[in-house]
């Protein structure tokens, strides 16, 4: 398994804190992570360098994460699936997430291990 | 005293004081950028295993955990506020795994016996602590906490019983809104999480909660779909003198009234009502999603406020066939008109 | 005469005159020193309960209670910094809010530049609002896209309250917040400020955000990346006194329920409030203390609660005026503002209905706000001239001054402390040493300055003078660079 290139997944949240957490559990999971700290980075980093998957915050600096994934969605035609990692509990902000384009929605306080079977699903990995 | 010797006395001291304020002030940061450095130093090394915890990527034996329950000293209160604030950010598990440690480091025991401590900044802290590791043994001290003397511990007592999540806390809790200190938000999200057991307590709010307390109730029960609250709202709607508990009222039977309350809704578009209400209502008759709001919504597209008439459009928007055509039939109104081209806009068919 | 016959003639008049006012200024000079110590020992509370609020609540999400918030935008001639503004403006973290910009009659190219940046288009002409306006409403712009929360509202040229009126006339949600073009929110802004309006939504109508210096730091695309201290003296001057009156006074007053005045570079309200209370006056000046009083009184008049909160989490960062001619425009108007504002509102003073805000509070902004510059002027007129004609001992007249303005200096350090303990936005150490000098260089010297502008707005006004409002002419951030 280990000769097949890692998939790589873009992490964008301001908070350091979870920052770590997903990296640290997307790399045990199997993924080769890049964290940002805001909307903008991330963008440069989609621009420049396209990963397999996204795991954005919504609430950013700079651009938030629904702003980023509408400019992904907007000007890409390759499709990069995004799951959207955000504090916005209520219906109307999941229906707003899933509405601009997003794969999957996890609701902060999140459950590391639930986060990763997201990511192996919106990449449609098979489970570990 | 003469001005004059008044001078001579105060020269000098205000020349110390000045002394001792730029000396604070310098102290200050020294203090702070020195603790923040050897705080992280402490924290750093310890960080990876925390994160393996919190993971829970820990061995099967629990070796980090064990490691990190042997931590002693300054290193430990810093790995404390380290969990703690992780607390806030993961759940399940992962949660769990942190909670053990700091039951194991005797966090949670300190916790208990702080939350009765004469200082309110203790009792405070305590009940934040028992909230954040959901710890249920924690449900009456906090409950008690929603009438403690501090405003402060009352606030956070709430955020507390909502992260425990027994329902038993719901009616002390709207009841406790009477007083000053619980934040509105924090009790709306504490009754959320209490569930469908917080519905009696909630219809208990309507009918004799204080003006916040009633604010709240309304809201939720709209939000939660409590369809027995219909009658007690029709109430509130015509009968509260705050304008925000018949406005979240309004707001609240638009999603949970029954036929038999359009009549209601529409009574507080009239137009002699505060605009804040008619804005309410005439979204809450689209809300309602009944063609009986038809008629009153057309005749509110003539209004002369621009924003109940343009509700009224929005709301005609979302009535379905009739009120769409209502709303084309009506297009020369330029609240029709203007939300006609917006609906054009966002792609919806009219 | 001869010039000792005047010098005689002087001396017996200075002496005399000295005698009587001297013991007056100083003790006045005392008096709004203690007075400004007393706030900054309010603020330290204020501060204090700020802060472990901070720490014990849940992450800042506005959450299930969160009103929709228009943020409302007037603009004249913003061509180069709108659409930088209005993206940051969007950007911010806030579950459900709107921008509204009204474009009063530019006639640069801003509304070129906002139809092309959010790719605008026409909607049908909408009915007329609550609030009156003598301007004509030209035409309603929406993005084509349907969802990005924009609209843009064109009128004719009637100045900024007005524009503001027109703002709250178009606005969608019950809150609103009014923010000036150039003004650089924090991302958490929103959030911050409407806070006390969910978690008190039966009783906050107001309230107000913290505005403070951004001369002399890096802005990227509309947000504060690095702050700094400025590199004007000038500004660095107003960088403290912000701080004290601004922070520290408004959180002191706050903190006793009398918040009077909330800045128009960054207020909210409720958006039934203020038009209960006609929104704001197209005539007045000081058009911000004008409508929060006119707010206090409706309220008291009609004998409900309310409370006026003031946020003092840095969330609005403005440029200052870096230049004397730009500033002394500002504080002539602020001070003209205050005066005709107290003058018109003279009805609340002492009154029973009018609680704290009659009996205290604007009692308060009478005798140490608007007499401040004539008392101080009084000091600096009279102790020099009495050195030239002999009427005052030299070293006792350095030492009145001296301690005078050493206490203020020390009530600046006071201040400055208290920041340094709770916020320390200043992260540089050579920066805390330049506000330190600065906190010396606005007591000795911008203050004296501003005391006889601040005259002449009065005196402008005295003699029912029209005053023509230049526009500010801005620096400009210097984008990417410091």
């Amino acid at each position: 398994m280990d000769t097949l290139p890692r998939p790589r997944v873009l992490v964008a949240d301001d908070d350091a804190d979870i920052r770590d957490l997903v990296e640290f559990k997307l790399q045990q999971a199997g993924y080769d992570v890049v964290c940002v700290g805001d909307g903008l980075e991330a963008w440069d980093v989609f621009v420049s360098d396209p990963p397999h998957a996204m795991v954005l915050d919504v609430m950013m600096p700079g651009l938030s994460g629904i702003d980023v994934l509408l400019k992904i969605r907007e000007h890409q035609q390759v499709h990069v699936p995004v799951l959207m990692l955000s504090a916005r509990a209520r219906d109307v902000d999941v229906d707003a997430g899933f509405a601009v384009g997003a794969d999957d929605y996890v609701v902060k306080p999140f459950s590391p291990r639930e986060l990763v079977h997201r990511v192996n699903g919106i990449l449609g990995r098979p489970r570990r | 005293m003469t001005i004059g010797g008044f001078v001579a006395v105060a020269g000098p001291g205000l020349a110390a004081a000045s002394l001792l304020m730029a000396c604070a002030i310098v102290g200050l940061k020294l203090h702070r950028t020195l603790r923040e450095r050897a705080g992280e130093r402490r924290v750093a090394p310890l960080r990876a295993a925390v994160l393996l915890v919190a993971t829970g990527e820990d061995t099967d034996d629990g070796a980090m955990l064990a490691t990190l329950a042997g931590v002693r000293g300054r290193a430990r209160r810093d790995l404390d506020d380290l969990v703690v604030r992780l607390l806030g950010k993961v759940r399940g598990e992962a949660a769990e795994q942190l909670v053990d440690l700091l039951r194991t480091h005797g966090v949670l025991d300190r916790a208990a016996r702080d939350a009765t401590s004469w200082s309110a900044v203790r009792r405070e802290r305590a009940l934040h602590l028992i909230g954040r590791c959901r710890d249920w043994r924690g449900t009456d001290v906090a409950i008690a906490a929603l009438e403690d003397r501090s405003p402060r511990v009352r606030a956070q007592a709430a955020r507390t019983v909502g992260r425990i999540g027994d329902p038993r806390a719901a009616r002390p809790l709207l009841h406790a809104l009477r007083l000053e200190g619980i934040h509105v938000g924090d009790a709306a999200e504490a009754l959320v999480g209490l569930g469908h057991d917080a519905g009696e307590a909630l219809l208990w709010a309507l009918a004799e909660g204080s003006p916040r307390a009633r604010t709240v109730a309304a809201h939720l029960c709209g939000v939660g779909g409590v369809r027995a609250a219909a009658p007690l709202l029709v109430e509130l709607v015509e009968q509260d003198d705050d304008l925000t508990v018949a406005s979240a009222a309004v707001t609240a039977l638009g999603k949970v009234g029954r036929p038999q309350d359009v009549g209601a809704i529409a009574a507080a578009t009239v137009h002699f009502h505060p605009q804040q209400l008619r804005r309410a209502a005439t979204q809450a008759l689209g809300e309602i999603g009944l063609a009986q709001a038809v008629p009153v919504l057309v005749r509110l597209l003539a209004d002369p406020t621009s924003q109940v008439a343009e509700a009224a459009a929005r709301s005609l928007l979302g009535l379905g066939a009739v009120g769409r055509a209502a709303l084309v039939g009506h297009a020369h109104l330029p609240a029709a008109g203007a939300e006609l081209t917006h609906a054009r806009l966002t792609g919806v068919a009219v | 005469m001869t010039w000792p016959e005047v010098h005689d003639v002087g001396n017996a008049v200075l002496t005399a005159f000295f005698g009587v006012t001297a013991p007056v200024v100083f003790a006045y000079f005392l008096l709004i020193n203690t007075s400004y110590l007393v706030l900054v020992v309010l603020a330290a509370g204020g501060f204090r309960r700020h802060m472990r609020e901070k720490e014990t609540r849940r992450d800042l999400t506005a959450g299930e209670m969160a009103p929709g918030v228009s943020v409302i935008v007037p603009a004249y001639n913003e061509e180069t910094l709108i659409v930088t503004s209005v993206r940051a403006l969007l950007a911010l973290r806030y579950p459900q809010h709107e921008v509204v910009v009204v474009d009063d009659g530019s006639t640069d190219g801003m509304l070129a530049a906002l139809v092309e940046a959010f790719d605008l288009v026409p909607l049908p002409a909408r009915a007329t609002g609550e609030i009156p306006v003598r301007a004509q409403v030209t035409g309603t712009l929406v993005p084509r896209n349907g969802h990005t929360r924009l609209l843009v509202v064109t009128k004719t040229n009637s100045g900024r309250s007005e524009a503001i009126n027109t703002g709250i006339n178009a606005a969608r949600e019950p809150i609103i917040a009014i923010i000036d073009a150039d003004s650089i929110l924090e991302p958490d802004a929103l959030i911050r400020v409407t806070q006390p309006f969910i978690d008190d939504p039966n009783r906050v109508v107001g309230a107000g955000g913290t505005v403070r210096a951004v001369n002399g730091s890096t802005v990227t695309a509309g947000r504060l990346v690095r702050l700094r201290m400025p590199r004007s003296w000038l500004a660095r001057a107003q960088v403290m006194e912000y701080l004290r009156s601004f922070l520290i006074g408004r959180t002191g007053w706050a903190s006793i329920g009398t918040l009077l005045l909330i800045s128009g570079a960054f207020g909210v309200y409720r958006r039934d409030v203020v038009i209960a209370a006609g929104g704001l006056d197209p005539d007045s000046i000081g058009e911000d203390f004008e409508l929060c009083l006119r707010v206090h009184r409706m309220m008291r008049d009609a004998g409900r609660e309310y409370r006026m909160v003031f946020v003092p989490e840095p969330v609005c960062w403005t440029e200052v005026p870096s230049t004397t001619a730009v500033l002394r425009r500002q504080r002539s108007r602020w001070h003209r503002g205050l005066w005709e504002t107290l003058w018109a509102y003279r009805g609340m003073l002492f009154r029973r209905r009018y609680g704290r805000v009659g009996w205290l509070g604007l009692p308060y902004y009478w005798a140490f706000e608007l007499f401040a510059p004539v008392l101080e002027i009084v000091g600096l007129v009279v102790v020099p001239l009495g050195l030239l004609f002999g009427a005052v001992n030299v070293k006792y007249a350095l030492l009145l001054l001296a301690v005078s303005y050493g206490y203020a200096v020390v009530v600046t350090f006071a201040a400055m402390s208290v920041e340094e303990w709770a916020f320390h936005r200043y992260d540089r150490w050579r920066d805390l040493v330049v506000a330190v000098a600065a906190t010396v260089f606005e007591n000795v010297g911008y203050r004296q300055m501003t005391v006889w502008w601040r005259l002449e707005g009065w005196w402008a006004s005295l003699r029912g003078r029209q005053q023509v409002w230049g526009v500010m002419t801005r620096a400009g951030f210097e984008e990417g660079t410091t």
